[in-house]
């Protein structure tokens, strides 16, 4: 009789309780807000699911003995099969995000693609960041570790998600999340570094509003180039960026549209909801409760805002250099984020001379950031895995 | 806390190497990228002359006056 009534009250503690309130504030955020609600409802419910004791739902498979069939938890196999053991769930976002994307502005001006990589120096001081902090003796992060940390300034989600769960699985949820509430704020992290280090008549310069039109045969080329020549390159990024031009390729080639359909609404869908609610579930009280987990969000945010400052300096070279008239705003772009950045590069841009109408010329960058981040990935994976 | 041992050689190389590799493959892609476009373009203006060519020839001659 008195394990029927067992409740879960008693095994509360109180990383527990902190979490339940992040989790309702997650839920909050979404449906009040209106941020990131997509990622930020299902991480939210994740959150309160892995703190709710006794629950037996993040239990994995590897955990349960092996006559105790049909012990493990829900979220215990979606977390061991689609994250650690098998990281098939960030790869099938990028198919979907691939099916999503329209490289047409990239196309049309291949030379935005090195702002793409010079975003990607904030990953890079990331990096060196968690190390310095290891160094000293302020957090217990090693090479792995720093490199997961680093690439929360890749700006990218399944990215950050992809090479977490392989490399520091400890911190796949702080992360995740990490990663997922900047691009939220990209809007209020980018304009004053983008100000600090831009002149007024540099962002008010005028680029020319049309981009020359990109033939269907240069977008069908586009994916299969990229498969071939990045994953000649860079092995490792075969996963993210296979997926992403397959994607692509499908959108463009005009000839499987359910397929192009299915993937950029019902996959992407389905496995945003598995995907995110297992981060959520990845961020148990007595994992998070730790002072490393406010360390990462800093070096996040030093990430976000060194990556913009990079796009935006690199801008300021090409703007010397360029015959045309170039707005180094759009480096900012540069950082993936993807639309988020673009737009925040365009509103910055319009305020400061009306005509501007940048969000094209800033969609080059910023799905070239996609593509830096997921090569820089790769590069990682390959040299410390 | 103690201080961890970092390898701060491996860690200035991966941090190098790193950013370096994804600038070269970025630049890789763009110039590859550019290349295409610019070979469509000339064999796509090449055909579209060759078929007004082709046109203006099949089109039947001009009653004179």
């Amino acid at each position: 009789m008195g394990d029927f009534f067992q409740t879960g009250f008693d095994q509360l503690t109180w990383g527990n309780v902190i979490m339940l309130v992040i989790g309702l504030a997650f839920i909050w955020l979404a449906i009040k807000k209106r941020w990131e609600p997509y990622e930020l409802l299902p991480i939210g419910v994740g959150i309160l699911l892995a703190n709710l004791p006794g629950t037996g739902i993040l239990l994995q498979p590897q955990q349960v003995a092996g006559d105790a069939m049909g012990s493990a938890g829900l979220l215990g196999t979606f977390i061991e099969y689609g994250l650690l053991r098998y990281t098939i769930l960030p790869q099938l976002i990028f198919l979907g995000l691939g099916a999503m994307t329209d490289f047409g502005p990239l196309i049309a001006n291949p030379k935005l693609f090195l702002l793409g990589a010079a975003a990607q120096v904030g990953i890079v001081v990331a990096f060196l960041g968690a190390l310095a902090l290891g160094h000293f003796g302020l957090a217990d992060f090693g090479i792995n570790e720093a490199a997961a940390i680093g690439i929360i300034g890749g700006a990218d989600g399944p990215t950050t998600i992809y090479l977490t769960s392989q490399l520091a699985p400890e911190l796949m949820g702080i992360t995740a999340v990490a990663a997922y509430s900047y691009m939220a704020m990209v809007a209020f992290i980018q304009p004053p570094i983008i100000r600090m280090l831009t002149t007024k008549k540099e962002r008010e310069t005028y680029m020319q509003s049309q981009l020359r039109e990109v033939s269907h045969r240069e977008r069908i080329l586009f994916p299969i180039v990229c498969i071939l020549l990045v994953i000649l390159l860079v092995p490792k990024s075969a996963p993210l960026v296979g997926m992403f031009m397959f994607g692509n390729l499908m959108r463009e080639s005009g000839v499987v549209e359910r397929l192009s359909k299915s993937a950029a609404n019902s996959l992407i869908n389905i496995v945003t909801i598995i995907l995110m609610l297992c981060i959520g579930a990845s961020m148990p009280g007595d994992e998070i409760m730790k002072p490393e987990t406010l360390m990462v969000l800093g070096l996040g945010l030093v990430a976000f805002a060194c990556g913009t400052a990079g796009g935006v300096l690199l801008g300021k070279v090409m703007k010397w250099i360029s015959k045309e008239p170039f707005n180094p705003i759009i480096g900012a772009a540069g950082v993936s984020a993807v639309p988020m950045a673009a737009r925040v590069a365009q509103h910055v841009g319009q305020k400061e001379n009306p005509r501007n109408f940048l969000l094209m010329h800033a969609m080059g960058p910023n799905v070239a950031g996609v593509i830096g981040s997921a090569v820089v990935a790769g590069a990682l994976l390959g040299y410390l895995s | 806390m103690e201080t961890a041992a970092i390898n701060w050689a491996e860690a200035w190389k991966v941090s190098g190497m790193g950013f370096g590799l994804v600038f070269m493959v970025l630049a890789i892609l763009a110039v590859a990228v550019w290349l295409i476009g610019v070979a469509l373009r000339r064999f796509d203006g090449t055909n579209t002359e060759a078929v007004e060519e082709s046109k203006e020839e099949e089109s039947p001659p001009k009653a004179e006056a």
